[in-house]
């Protein structure tokens, strides 16, 4: 999809690595990635579950220093800015993208949206928080010198799983 | 009174300041060029974002009700202070409920302009700044030095002797490291501190929202982790919509750090069960502004620092020179505005009023206009002498010609020429006698600004 193209060469360009796979090569790529065995912080969403990465992964919604993964699904993805971005009605929510090393971030390809004005219209009051996240947490403050992982994640891997038809 | 003169003489001595700062402020221009170049709407979207800071200053008082009544529907709780004191007892009082000793917080011009800091500490509760280059200007004991970039004046050598010093960091100059040091070190403050603080960039008034920007995840953290989560705010963050949030968020980035967007955009709309979470909405001068006719466009500023950036005095001597929280162009006129003539009376004089911050500014803010009636005020209440009002004339009957403005400058090369050899000169509040000693000082030069910056470009 022509739009799907264009939100990955966003994304690439705000320091994401991006992989667009199919739905049946998504738990795989995710153990590839994530290496077997490995404690993963996550936030769960209908999608991760019904992945069954329960006997794969040590998943935990309890952060300790030392966990290198955080894993969430993003609830859409804009193609203006490049972002995901993650609703929240909890603080815990918010954290899978924030505390770990690595946020690893899934995202339907259904999901993503040209502008902020296509995803405000949708939501619908109460609204919950939201969070733009546009790569990984970076600071220039020595120097004007870019540094990646300045408070949060050092890496921003996003998993596009690509619309069935 | 805020030297202006002294403090830019003794910054213009140490070259390594000079540099930094010319480095860091052409940076974000030319990062800023190179993005926009990539929205062709740009110039709309600064129009709508101006139309809506309009609207809430035609209507102030009923957005700012508006904003309570939702912010206080979301859960939050909400307070109003009318000057600094009230807005440091007010913090206190609340950190005092939750038996705080220890905050977090992430960076607010507002907490720095109320001076929150020295105040908590004299009470016995210990504040961290989080985002980088705040914390280590606290470190050092200072002040931050550019809106974006605080600790620009400071070079690696320099961060890396403090942190050993200071914090038994591990000597060493390699910029990530001593971020990953800092990053360990305050890791450990966002988990134990009692509170977290922060600032806001937008108000929005149809849902009670608040909204934050930021490139390290400080915030996110300083606003999640602790317990209680005050929100040290200006009233003039109001926008009156959520649907008007998307224009503000396409011209903040680009016109302060040149970024399409910063890396964390957070919209806080609920107090979760079991959490408080207090907006202090600080006046502080505020009204006073929206009720003078001149000085309310002010109020539109989304801090972006762009016409700091832009400004060739703030390139020359950076944001110390002003000695207050505000600096650059737009800093001397909310400077006079919140702390008053007495403190700020020399500083609308610290301008070459070239209009590069207004060709600048996202949200089309006069400023030069505003700065050359601060002059007149000066002036006026200074009983200045003749010579000084006819000088002021000059500047105000170029500047208020539009048509002139492109010539402008030449003309205002030959008026300081004319000027500086008359003895009137040595009285003058400081508008062309300092310049005199900026001899690189270029917009009083024979080109106007534009034509220099394109050669620059160029070079
Ligand atoms: S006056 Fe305009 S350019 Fe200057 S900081 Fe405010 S919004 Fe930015």
């Amino acid at each position: 999809m022509e739009r799907t193209e264009r939100f990955v060469k966003e994304l690439e360009n705000n320091d994401c690595e991006v992989h667009v796979v199919d739905r049946k090569s998504l738990k795989e790529n995710l153990v590839n990635y994530i290496g077997k065995g490995s404690k993963v912080f996550y936030r769960p969403s209908a999608l991760i579950k019904s992945l069954g990465l329960r006997d794969i992964f040590e998943l935990t919604e309890d952060f300790h220093e030392g966990i290198y993964f955080g894993l969430s699904e993003a609830d859409y993805g804009i193609v203006y800015s490049g972002g995901l971005v993650e609703l929240a009605n909890t603080r815990e929510e918010k954290l899978p993208s924030l505390l770990p090393e690595v946020h690893v971030a899934l995202l339907r390809e259904e999901n993503i949206v040209e502008d902020f004005d296509d995803l405000f219209s949708r939501l619908q009051k109460p609204l919950p928080d939201i969070t733009f996240i546009t790569g990984p947490s970076k600071t220039a403050d020595i120097e004007k010198i870019l540094v990646r992982g300045a408070h949060g994640p050092r890496k921003l891997i996003v998993f596009i799983v690509a619309n069935e038809y | 009174m805020i030297d202006f003169r002294k403090n830019a003489d003794r910054i213009l001595k140490d070259p390594v300041v000079v540099n930094a700062v010319q480095r860091a402020t052409l940076h974000a221009l030319k990062k800023r060029e190179e993005t926009i170049e990539r929205i062709p709407d740009f110039e709309d979207l600064r129009d709508r974002a101006r139309l809506a800071k309009e609207k809430v200053i035609g209507d102030f008082e009923n957005y700012l009700k508006l904003f309570k009544k939702n912010a206080t529907e979301n859960g939050f709780i909400v307070h109003e202070a009318g000057d600094a004191e009230e807005a440091r007892n007010l913090i206190l009082k609340i950190l005092k409920a939750h038996g705080a000793r220890t905050v977090v917080s992430s960076k607010s011009m507002t907490q720095e302009e109320i001076e929150i800091n020295p105040f908590l500490e004299s009470h016995g509760i210990k504040k961290y700044e989080t985002d980088l280059g705040e914390f280590i200007v606290q470190v050092a004991g200072q002040r931050p030095s550019h809106i974006t970039a605080p600790a620009i004046h400071l070079t690696r050598k320099e961060i890396a002797r403090l942190f050993s010093e200071k914090l038994g960091m591990n000597y060493t100059e390699d910029p990530e490291e001593i971020t990953n040091f800092a990053r360990n070190f305050l890791r450990g403050k966002y988990f134990k501190a009692d509170a977290g603080m922060s600032g806001a960039n937008f108000l929005v008034a149809d849902t009670g929202s608040f909204v934050i920007v930021e490139n390290e995840g400080n915030a996110r953290m300083s606003t999640t982790l602790p317990g209680v989560h005050i929100v040290v705010t200006g009233i003039e963050k109001l926008i009156p919509s959520i649907m008007d949030l998307p224009v503000f968020l396409k011209i903040l980035a680009p016109s302060s750090t040149g970024q399409r967007q910063t890396v964390y955009t957070s919209i806080f709309s609920r107090a979760p069960e079991g959490r408080e979470i207090h907006i202090v909405l600080i006046d502080n001068g505020r009204r006073r502004m929206l009720k003078d006719p001149i000085l309310r466009e002010a109020l539109m500023c989304i801090r972006c620092g762009g016409c700091s950036n832009v400004c060739p005095i703030f390139q020359l001597v950076g944001g110390h020179a002003y000695g207050s929280v505000y600096s650059g162009p737009i800093g001397i006129i909310w400077t006079y505005a919140i702390f008053g003539h007495e403190v700020a009376k020399e500083l609308p004089f610290a301008s070459t009023l070239c209009g590069a911050c207004r060709e600048i500014c996202p949200v089309r803010i006069d400023i030069p206009r505003i700065l050359l009636e601060l002059r007149r005020r000066v002036v006026e209440r200074e009983g200045g002498r003749p010579g000084e009002k006819i000088l002021i004339n000059v500047w105000a009957g170029l500047m208020t010609e539009p048509f002139l403005n492109k010539i402008g400058f030449r003309v205002a090369s030959k008026v300081q020429t004319v000027f500086k050899k008359g003895d009137k000169i040595k009285s003058l509040p400081s508008v062309l006698s300092s310049w005199t000693k900026f001899k690189d000082l270029e917009p009083l030069a024979d080109k106007t600004f534009r034509e220099l910056w394109k050669e620059r470009k160029g070079s």
